[in-house]
C-alpha cells in the first residue's frame, strides 16, 4: 500500500496542497474544504501538514453505524461511500486526528481518499514535504537517512590488510 | 461570479457603519483588481488636498482576482491610501496569507474612513464585519498582540494585519505587519491606520472561489508554476532568498553605504556581510506565502535578551538598509528586522532617516544636545537602536525624525535637505547610478524613489537577456534597451516595465516570480491564459498591457493633482554632484544632467504626456479615462 508521508522539517508553510486539495475535489478554490490541513505556528515558525493517516484499525470505520466507510481494494484507503452516509459526524468524534469533516454544504463525511492512486496535494508539494511512497519503503528511506549521518562519523576497519602478510603480498605480485 | 467575490466592504470609523457594496463591472473591465481598483477608489474619493490623517482620508485594500486560488504566489494584496510622508499617491504591496482569507470570508476590497474615537480592531468572520474595542492590545508589540488577538477570538487561524507602537503614535514611517512577520511597509500605511485609532484587521473565511474553467484553469496554473520551479533563479532564492542581491548589487557598483555617501562597501565589510556567510551565521528554514512554490522567506534565529528567538521573513531590503547604516554584522541585521518588525517600522523608511541623522550628526547639523548624547555615527549599532526606539515613542529627536526624512529635514533645516536621500519623499533604496533605465524607474515613478514600479530588470540579472543579446530588442524595439549603460532607449523599458507591474499588482501575482523579474518565468500570455480561464472572459496580452497603462495614468493622474510635475521626477541631487565617490563597478559615474532630462523628455513623449509630466487629453481618451481628462483640463485652466 501507497501512503502519504509528512515531513514536517521541509513544510514551507505555503498551503499549495490545501488549494490543490479543494481544487481536486470541488474544481473551486478553497482550503476550508480540503482534507488536508497545514498547521502552523508563526512564534516557532513550525509547520505540520495533517492529513488522515489511513489508519489499519481506523476510528472512523469502526464508529460509523451505517457502514458508509470502508477500505477501497485498489488503494487501501479508507473512503466515503456517500450514498450510505447520513452526517452524523461519529466519525469527526472518533478521528484521534481531525482529518474528516462533515460540512453543512458538501452533506456527507469528506475525508482524503488518496485521490485514487495520484494524490494531489503530493503532486502540488514543491518542496517534498508530502511524499506518496510505498509503506515497505518509507521506513527505509529514514534508515538511510540514520545510516548516512551514523557512516559519515565513523572509520572503516582494516581488517582484510592483516589477513594478507607483506611475504605473501611480496609473492603474489610476482605471480600477477 | 468567478475569480472575483464581487464585494466591497466599506468600514466607517467615526459612524460606526459598515455596509457592503457590490464590486462594479466596469471597475473590474478597467482596471481588474487589486491594485488598478484601489487606485482609482482613491482618485475618486481623496481629494488631492486633503492631509493623509485627515479622519475621511481613505484606506483601501485590495485583493486581485488570482489572489486565494491555484495561481502560484497569488497572494499579493496592496494597501492604498494617501502617502503620510509623499503626499501623492502611494501603496503597499503585501504578502502572507491575509489576502486570500480575505476573500475567503467574501471581499474583494475594504474600504476604511473615518476615526474612531477610542482604539478599535476590526474583525471580519466569514461575510460579517465587526468593530471591536482595541482597548486589550493598544500599545503591545505587533507580536504579542496578534497573540492576543488569536486568544480573544479564540482561533488561532486567523489571519492579521497589525500595527505596532510606532502606527500608534502616528510615526510615519509605520507598517503594517501582516501575519506576524510579512510587511506593508512602504507607505507608512502603520501611521494612517494610527490615525484612524485601527490597530488591526482579523479575518476568517470558509468561502471559496469559483473557477470559470477548471480544466483550462488548472493546467495553466502548473504551467506557471513549473515555469517558476525550474526558472534560473530558482535556486538562488532557495538558497539565499532575496539575500543574492547582495552580490549582485555589489557586482554593479550599487552597495550605497553610509546614507549613499560612499558607493562601495569595505572589502572587510563584505567578508561578513555576504549571502553566504549571512546565511550561515542566522539562517534556519524558508517558509512560503500562500501557494507559493518558491518559499524565498528565509527564517533565521535572532538573540534578544541573551536568548535566541525566531524570526521570519528576511529581505534584501533590510540587509541594504543595514549597509546603508555602515554596519555589516549579520547578527545584527538579524536584530535590526527583529525590532523594526516588532515595534511595526518600515525597514527602508526608517533606515533612510536614520542614516539622514547620522550624516546630519557627522556634519555637525544635529549635536549630542539633540541625541541627548547618543553617538549617532555610521557603523554604532547601539546608537542605531537607541534612536530606533525614540523614534518608536516619539521621545526626543525621535519625535523630528519620526517625521520622515523630508519634514525631519525641514525642520531641522541649516541646508540639511541635501542629506535627504529621498524622490518625492519616498525613501532610495539602491544607489541609482546601477543603470540609466534604473534611475529613470526611480525618478519617475508614482510613488517615489521606487524600485518596484518599473526597475528594467533586464538591464541586470535578467538570466534570459544573458542568453539571448537579442531579447532587448525584440522585445522594446530598441537595440539598446536592455543595456545599462546608454539612456538611449530606457523610455522603452521603462515604460514596459511599469505596466507589467501594474498589471501583475492588479491580478495579486508576486512581483519576484514574474517575467519582469526574469522573462524565464511567467509572464504576460500566461497572466492573460490564467485570467481568461479563471474569470471566464478572453483577455488578450494586449487587453493587459491597456489596464496596466490605464493604471499607472490614473496614478500619474492623481499625483498632479497633488502639485507633482517634472521637477519631482529627479534623483537627489548628490548623484548629479561630481564630488561624490562613484563606484568602479557601476555604469554611471557622475549623472549628466542634460542627458538625464532628455530621456525624461522621451519617456513623457512615449507616454502621451506633456513635457510637464501631466497626461494629455488625448492618450486619456484612447485609455477612456474620460473623467481624469476632464478633471487635468480644469486644473489646467486653474493655473493658467
Amino acid at each position: 500500500m501507497k501512503i502519504i508521508m509528512v515531513d514536517p522539517s521541509k513544510c514551507t508553510g505555503c498551503r499549495s496542497c490545501e488549494i490543490a486539495c479543494s481544487f481536486e475535489k470541488l474544481r473551486e478554490c478553497n482550503p476550508s474544504r480540503a482534507r488536508i490541513h497545514v498547521i502552523s505556528n508563526p512564534i516557532t515558525g513550525k509547520n505540520l501538514p495533517i492529513v488522515c493517516q489511513q489508519c489499519r484499525d481506523a476510528p472512523c470505520k469502526a464508529v460509523c453505524p451505517t457502514q458508509a466507510l470502508y477500505e477501497d481494494e485498489k488503494t487501501h484507503a479508507i473512503v466515503v461511500n456517500k450514498n450510505k452516509c447520513i452526517g452524523c459526524r461519529q466519525c469527526v468524534m472518533a478521528c484521534p486526528f481531525g482529518a474528516i469533516d462533515v460540512y453543512l454544504d458538501i452533506g456527507h463525511s469528506f475525508k482524503c481518499d488518496l485521490c485514487g492512486g495520484d494524490p494531489q496535494c503530493v503532486e502540488a508539494c514543491t518542496e517534498h514535504a508530502l511524499t506518496f511512497i510505498e509503506e515497505t519503503r518509507e521506513s527505509r528511506a529514514k534508515n538511510r537517512q540514520v545510516a548516512a549521518t551514523f557512516v559519515s562519523s565513523t572509520q572503516f576497519t582494516d581488517t582484510d590488510a592483516a589477513d594478507l602478510s607483506d611475504e605473501a603480498y611480496t609473492e603474489w605480485k610476482k605471480v600477477v | 461570479m468567478y475569480g472575483w467575490v464581487g464585494k466591497i466592504v466599506r468600514v466607517d470609523f467615526t459612524k460606526k457603519k459598515i455596509t457592503t457594496e457590490d464590486l462594479p463591472k466596469d471597475l473590474r473591465d478597467t482596471f481588474i483588481g487589486g491594485r488598478g481598483i484601489n487606485s482609482k477608489i482613491l482618485y475618486d474619493e481623496v481629494p488631492p488636498n486633503m492631509d493623509p490623517f485627515d479622519p475621511q482620508a481613505r484606506v483601501i485594500i485590495g485583493a486581485g482576482p488570482f489572489i486565494g486560488t491555484l495561481v502560484p504566489t497569488a497572494c499579493r494584496g496592496t494597501i492604498t491610501h494617501k502617502g503620510p510622508f509623499t503626499f501623492a499617491f502611494c501603496d503597499s504591496n503585501f504578502g502572507g496569507y491575509f489576502s486570500p482569507e480575505m476573500k475567503y470570508a467574501g471581499f474583494d476590497h475594504i474600504i476604511l474612513q473615518g476615526r474612531s474615537a477610542e482604539p478599535v480592531y476590526l474583525w471580519i468572520d466569514d461575510g460579517t464585519v465587526e468593530i471591536r474595542s482595541a482597548e486589550n492590545i493598544w500599545g503591545l508589540d505587533t507580536l504579542t498582540a496578534a497573540q492576543a488577538l488569536e486568544k480573544e477570538l479564540e482561533d488561532p487561524e486567523i489571519h492579521t494585519m497589525m500595527i505596532g507602537p510606532a502606527g500608534e503614535n502616528l510615526v510615519r514611517t509605520a507598517c503594517v505587519m501582516v501575519d506576524y512577520w510579512r510587511a506593508a511597509g512602504w507607505a507608512g500605511t502603520g501611521a494612517v491606520f494610527g490615525s484612524k485609532n485601527l490597530k488591526a484587521i482579523s479575518v476568517r473565511g470558509t468561502q471559496g472561489i469559483k473557477v470559470a474553467d477548471p480544466n483550462r484553469f488548472e493546467a495553466i496554473c502548473k504551467k506557471a508554476r513549473n515555469m517558476m520551479l525550474h526558472g534560473p533563479r530558482t535556486p538562488l532564492y532557495h538558497r539565499y532568498g532575496r539575500l543574492s542581491n547582495i552580490e549582485s548589487l555589489r557586482h554593479r557598483g550599487g552597495d550605497g553605504v553610509e546614507n549613499y555617501r560612499i558607493p562601495d562597501m569595505p572589502e572587510s565589510g563584505f567578508e561578513t556581510f555576504n549571502s553566504e556567510n549571512i546565511r550561515q551565521t542566522i539562517y534556519t528554514h524558508r517558509e512560503g506565502c500562500f501557494n507559493c512554490p518558491i518559499g524565498c522567506g528565509h527564517c533565521f534565529k535572532v538573540e534578544v535578551d541573551g536568548g535566541e528567538i525566531h524570526a521570519s521573513k528576511i529581505e534584501y531590503a533590510p540587509a541594504g538598509d543595514v549597509k546603508a547604516l555602515g554596519i555589516y554584522n549579520p547578527k545584527f541585521l538579524a536584530r535590526w528586522v527583529y525590532e523594526v518588525n516588532k515595534w511595526g517600522l518600515d525597514t527602508t523608511g526608517t533606515q533612510n532617516v536614520i542614516a539622514f541623522a547620522m550624516e546630519c550628526y557627522e556634519n555637525g547639523l544635529i549635536t549630542d544636545k539633540d541625541t541627548e548624547g547618543i553617538e549617532l555615527t555610521f557603523g554604532n549599532e547601539e546608537a542605531t537602536l537607541e534612536i530606533l526606539y525614540k523614534i518608536v515613542n516619539r521621545e526626543g529627536i525621535g519625535d523630528i525624525l519620526a517625521e520622515g526624512t523630508n519634514l525631519a529635514a525641514k525642520k531641522i533645516g541649516k541646508g540639511a535637505e541635501k542629506y535627504a536621500m529621498t524622490i518625492k519623499g519616498g525613501r532610495l533604496h539602491l544607489d541609482p547610478r546601477i543603470g540609466w533605465g534604473l534611475m529613470l524607474a526611480h525618478a519617475v515613478a508614482s510613488r517615489g524613489a521606487d524600485h518596484l514600479k518599473g526597475t528594467p530588470w533586464i538591464e541586470f540579472w535578467d538570466f534570459a537577456a544573458i542568453k539571448d543579446s537579442n531579447l532587448g530588442e525584440r522585445l522594446f524595439g530598441h537595440p539598446r534597451a536592455a543595456d545599462a549603460s546608454t539612456p538611449e532607449g530606457k523610455e522603452y523599458t521603462v515604460k514596459w516595465y511599469q505596466e507589467s507591474k501594474g498589471i501583475i499588482d492588479a491580478l495579486g501575482f508576486c512581483a519576484g516570480q514574474d517575467s519582469s523579474t526574469s522573462f524565464d518565468y511567467p509572464g504576460h500570455e500566461e497572466m492573460a491564459e490564467m485570467l481568461s480561464a479563471l474569470v471566464g472572459k478572453e483577455y488578450t496580452v494586449e487587453d493587459l498591457k491597456i489596464v496596466g497603462e490605464r493604471i499607472y495614468n490614473v496614478e500619474q493622474a492623481y499625483n498632479v493633482r497633488c502639485g507633482l510635475r517634472r521637477k519631482d521626477d529627479s534623483i537627489p541631487e548628490r548623484f548629479f554632484d561630481k564630488d561624490t565617490p562613484t563606484s568602479e563597478n557601476a555604469k554611471i559615474k557622475t549623472v549628466d544632467r542634460k542627458k538625464f532630462e532628455s530621456m525624461k523628455d522621451k519617456y513623457y513623449s512615449l507616454r502621451g504626456w506633456d513635457t510637464d509630466a501631466i497626461p494629455t487629453r488625448k492618450r486619456l481618451e484612447e485609455l477612456g479615462l474620460h473623467d481624469i481628462a476632464d478633471d487635468l483640463d480644469a486644473l489646467r485652466k486653474e493655473h493658467v
